[in-house]
């Protein structure tokens, strides 16, 4: 080729004088300005989003390398779209939403692009996150290429690839031996519950049915415990709602969550096109705190770690103008004496009040008059009044529709009055199964969970403090699996999808101990030999010592202490099922071939439970895992048997027929009526007609008795544990989240040079005031300190954290604001092993400390890749 | 789009932008992260029946005077189509330097107006107090300019496309685009050339175009 002189050139010199711009642009990344168009006959596989509760629908089209792309008519390109594209059709895919895989060992273009045909994310909305999704999948020229994609072995100290069939056999092997000698609890599995159905339902049958260890959680929690506690207490499934009752909604109540952020989709296509005015509890002024207070909502900034006082506080002035739903509240809620038929729930039958007994509590207790609500939450009292009104003050004969939003923010840090709180609070205004009168959580991660066996609380040893004989059950709650490491009592851990020892609280403490019981312990692995190697560590767990074994889809920060690594094969590597944030079930199509040996976590279970005795795990496809999974629905929120019958009568693969529905799938609990499968929009719905047969869970709450309960979410409960954590001194309360760019421990934004360059460091939104008295500037590099990071045994322990410094009156003067998971900086090093003593839920929100500047980063220059531009202008 | 688009003949053209199917294949291969680059064009492409108003297909970004260094005011945004005339652009004065800014200040940047996430038009929403644009009227996506247009907080899978500019006596120039505009499978097809925009001269830059 020639320039334009005429001077011979290479390409590359050609590539690099066409795209270097003629100025410094500072970052090293020039987008692409193109992007390649399927052609009409690509193949195109539904799919959902990897990432947050409400599940984007998604199409992934496909296509060799070595054929022409699409053009640029409707009819030469799979999108049928005509370029350029119009706006707000979603048929536009960016450069992000394609990359290059390997499909059946061929090269493939693929473009992942939200399908603007699903009922989810209509007119193919998307948020940053999923839109990224292309950007995930396994490129070995890209930055995914470091994907764990052998089974790895720790030998003389370093993980080193061996075959499956030697880490099965010592998976096996150690199990079997530390069962065997110290019992079924000393046997520990941390399994995920958002990977999909056939996933979490081999993982259960292996922990909770063939082994049946007490010593199991999930990927987030200490304990085998529920998330919102209080909630589920009152007898609402956490994800009641339609997501159209968001939309039907006047009014929408919205605690511990910003929705914008982080459940972007239920925000955008459901929340705000709905018009429904917002009450944002959040002590951050985020996106959706901007918003709600541009159209007509107001937000309740309040102090960390007070929501149950105000949640009482906006309950006891409806109470004291008379504004609840009494006529509801005669109809469904529950009286002392249904509550005495709770014989399966000791918290219920010790926390649950009728009516009159609630209204006492509130009215006689002078903690929750306005004027203390107001003092202590930071909230000011006319605000607060307000907030009552909008919620539940008729207007004449007509009652706003006000519906009840709540996430992490307001059950992870009192887990249980908290979210009883909340639940009494919205059955006092009238909400829960009722077109746009709803409770549900915003969720986090999508509904993954399909459990084979219940968890073994008869052999749990943990009691409720406060027990008290004739409690239902015996006021048993399951054991605290990092209390159980600490005393030594684990002699293997097999951890899945989970960072453990920078998710859970006091990580720094668990880190030193975790590493105490593997990396550091004398019983280490010398030699490739399977016995040997097996030998080796039966020396470990016979020695005080603990076996780690992770499964994953990368090296994290759990990988440090593993003895052996298994790679997992995940999102578009293999069928999966799973449902989302109104319990739609959708497939999530394999669309390329896995990495390496990687392997779908059914399959590697299935090998290990065979390796140990154990029948039942001789499946031979995720559809077969799926079917027998399935089984295990029924009656619940998330009874999808009639689907697999359905498909069955038809003579066909559930996920064909799930394939078949596409990204819109089936709303569970599902039913057959007639010939006809039909799904159900939202849980406890009392508008559902009476002579139409559906299972209990859809017509009525989900208590003994059919009705709702409230639940005492005391406040004094919470106060004298909030004070002993609260900031002293120069320090100031720390407090965590999502954000949202990121999603989770970022195992992809990592990998997503797009996403990281938002936020290439963990940061600390602080407020100007606390910036300007210690001298810090945005960019800086700031230091956070605790001194008082108790741990699980009740040991005072230190943790430090460094963070670039982002100014913004985001957060209010005395509050700083971090992100909860970022990979190497985790907020958990800074945050207390307090746990709720109901429920064992960790107090994971509950950070503080000493804020110093050490530092500046590069980030505070022009060229500097980060944005410190104020959020809060959504 | 229109048949006022002068014609461009189709073996000339690849120089620069445009790389053979090919040599794209062997990116993928061989595993050099470079951006795929696949034009619509070619004997195959010129076998196929061209609609009514067949596409520009450009090869180089053209050349275009979008404003002037003594006229531009801090905070007073112009607008501009670029480097085709379906592609709205806005040239803006920060005030303070950002990344890609050009001028004495190294103030001056110009962006496309249209939102990355699905399309939304950003004009009348630019922020000088904030160096920023949004929120977007459609879902709130709000972009940072003195930062290449990353994201404040977006739903958009790309940054706000940034045009390179080129200083020249008191003239500003657009010369080219960071990133891909809203809508389009690549800035320089579909579309008809930016009124005022002058392709380069030269073996590989005349002015001829070609159907795509």
């Amino acid at each position: 080729m020639t320039d334009n002189s005429g001077k011979t050139v290479s390409r590359r010199e050609l590539l690099l004088a066409a795209r270097t711009p003629t100025v410094d642009f500072g970052a090293y990344d020039i987008p692409e300005d193109q992007v390649p168009v399927p052609p009409a006959n690509a193949q195109v596989l539904p799919t959902a989003c990897e990432y947050c509760i409400v599940g984007c629908g998604y199409k992934a089209y496909v296509w060799p390398v070595d054929e022409r792309p699409g053009g640029a008519k409707a009819d030469l390109n799979a999108y049928r779209a005509n370029y350029p594209v119009q706006s707000a059709t979603g048929k536009w895919a960016s450069p992000n939403m394609h990359n290059i895989v390997r499909r059946n060992g061929k090269l493939h273009h693929v473009v992942v692009v939200p399908d603007g045909e699903t009922a989810v994310n209509r007119a193919g909305n998307h948020s940053i996150r999923g839109g990224t999704l292309a950007q995930k999948v396994f490129n070995p020229t890209k930055p995914t290429a470091d994907r764990l994609q052998s089974p790895l072995l720790r030998v003389r100290g370093m993980l080193q690839p061996i075959s499956w069939d030697t880490a099965t056999s010592i998976a096996a092997e150690l199990s079997k031996h530390v069962i065997a000698k110290y019992g079924e609890a000393s046997w520990a599995m941390r399994y995920y519950s958002y990977h999909f159905w056939e996933n979490t339902y081999a993982l259960t049958k292996l922990a909770l049915g063939s082994i049946a260890t007490p010593n199991a959680a999930e990927h987030d929690k200490p304990t085998a415990e529920n998330d919102a506690t209080g909630l589920d207490d009152s007898g609402v499934d956490g994800f009641s709602a339609a997501y159209k009752d968001w939309q039907e909604a006047d009014v929408i109540y919205i605690s511990g969550v910003d929705p914008y952020e982080n459940q972007t989709i239920l925000f955008t296509e459901w929340i705000a096109p709905g018009g429904a005015k917002i009450v944002f509890v959040n002590p951050r002024k985020s996106p959706t705190a901007a918003y709600a207070e541009r159209n007509g909502g107001v937000h309740l900034q309040l102090l960390p770690g007070t929501d149950a006082l105000l949640n009482n506080g906006i309950a006891r002035i409806i109470l004291e103008n008379g504004w609840e739903d009494s006529t509801w509240i005669g109809k469904v809620v529950a009286t002392a004496e249904d509550i005495k038929q709770e014989k399966s729930s000791w918290r219920r039958v010790r926390f649950g009040l009728s009516f009159a007994e609630y209204k006492a509590w509130l009215l006689g207790d002078n903690e929750y008059q306005l004027d203390n609500v107001a003092r202590i939450t930071g909230v000011p009292a006319a605000k607060i009044r307000w907030a009552a009104e909008m919620l539940a003050q008729p207007r004449g004969q007509i009652r706003p529709k006000a519906s009840f939003l709540l996430e992490k923010g307001n059950y992870w840090s009192f887990n249980f009055p908290n979210s009883a709180s909340l639940s009494a609070l919205g059955l006092l205004c009238g909400a829960g199964g009722r077109p746009g009168q709803v409770m549900s959580r915003a969720g986090g991660h999508q509904r993954g969970m399909m459990k084979a066996a219940g968890y073994p609380l008869a052999k749990s040893p943990a009691v409720y403090h406060d027990f008290r004989p004739g409690d239902p059950s015996g006021g048993k709650i399951p054991l605290n699996t990092d209390e159980w490491v600490f005393q030594g009592k684990t002699r293997l851990t097999w951890a899945l999808g989970t960072t453990w020892v920078t998710a859970l609280s006091a990580g720094q403490s668990i880190r030193d101990k975790v590493s105490a019981l593997t990396r550091r312990h004398a019983a280490q692995v010398t030699s490739f030999d399977k016995d040997q190697a097996i030998a080796e560590l039966k020396q470990r767990t016979d020695n005080g010592g603990m076996v780690l074994i992770q499964q994953d889809i990368y090296q994290n920060d759990l990988t440090e202490y593993a003895d052996l690594v298994l790679p997992a094969a995940g999102w578009g590597e293999e069928d999966f099922a799973r449902a989302q944030g109104e319990r739609r079930l959708r497939i999530y199509s394999k669309f390329y071939d896995a990495p390496g040996e990687a392997k779908p976590d059914w399959w590697i279970v299935a090998q290990v439970a065979k390796k140990m005795g154990f029948s039942g795990y001789d499946w031979k496809d995720s559809n077969e895992v799926f079917e027998e999974a399935v089984g295990k629905s029924k009656g619940g929120a998330y009874d999808a048997t009639a689907v697999v019958e359905f498909a069955k009568k038809q003579g066909r693969r559930t996920h064909d027929l799930l394939r078949e529905m596409s990204t819109t799938g089936i709303q569970l609990p599902a039913r057959l009526e007639g010939d006809k499968l039909v799904g159900t929009d939202r849980l406890h719905d009392q508008t559902f007609p009476a002579n139409r047969d559906a299972s209990k869970i859809v017509k009525q709450f989900n208590t003994a008795s059919g009705k709702a309960i409230l639940m005492k979410g005391d406040w004094l409960t919470v106060k004298p544990v909030r004070e002993k954590f609260a900031p002293k001194a120069d320090e100031i309360w720390v407090i965590n989240g999502r954000i949202n760019e990121l999603w989770q421990t970022m195992y992809d934004d990592l990998r997503k040079p797009f996403s990281k360059r938002r936020y290439p460091s963990n940061f600390l939104f602080i407020n100007p005031a606390d910036a300007k008295s210690r001298g810090i500037e945005s960019g800086d590099l700031v230091s956070v300190e605790n001194d008082f990071v108790v741990n699980i045994l009740g040991e005072v322990t230190k943790g430090s954290l460094s963070l670039v410094a982002y100014v913004t009156d985001e957060v209010a003067a005395g509050v700083g604001y971090t992100y909860s998971f970022y990979p190497g900086q985790n907020s958990n090093t800074i945050v207390p092993a307090v746990t709720d003593p109901v429920t064992g839920v960790y107090n994971y929100k509950i950070g503080k400390g000493r804020v110093r500047k050490i530092g500046e980063t590069p980030l505070k220059q022009v060229d500097g890749g980060m944005s410190f531009v104020p959020r809060s202008i959504g | 789009m229109t048949d006022q688009t002068p014609k461009r003949d189709a073996a000339a053209n690849c120089d620069g932008l445009c790389v053979s199917r090919r040599t794209a294949l062997a990116i993928s291969a061989g595993g050099v992260a470079a951006g795929w680059i696949i034009p619509e064009s070619g004997a195959a492409a010129e076998a196929r029946p061209q609609p009514q108003g067949a596409a520009t297909e450009l090869n180089t970004y053209p050349r275009k005077r979008v404003g002037s260094l003594s006229k531009l005011k801090d905070g007073e945004p112009i607008s501009f189509t670029y480097p085709l005339e379906q592609q709205p652009n806005f040239l803006v004065k920060l005030g303070a330097p950002a990344q890609g800014g050009v001028g004495p200040d190294r103030d001056i940047v110009a962006f496309s107006s249209l939102c990355t996430h699905m399309g939304g038009n950003l004009r009348g929403r630019y922020r000088h107090d904030l160096k920023a644009i949004g929120p977007c009227p459609f879902h709130f996506s709000t972009f940072d300019l003195a930062k290449s247009g990353i994201a404040v907080h977006a739903s958009a899978t790309e940054r706000l496309p940034q045009v390179r500019l080129e200083i020249e006596g008191d003239d500003i120039y657009a010369v080219g685009v960071n990133g891909l505009v809203y809508g389009f499978r690549h800035n320089l097809r579909d579309g008809t050339l930016a009124s005022g925009a002058v392709l380069p001269q030269g073996p590989g830059g005349s002015q001829k175009t070609m159907r795509g």
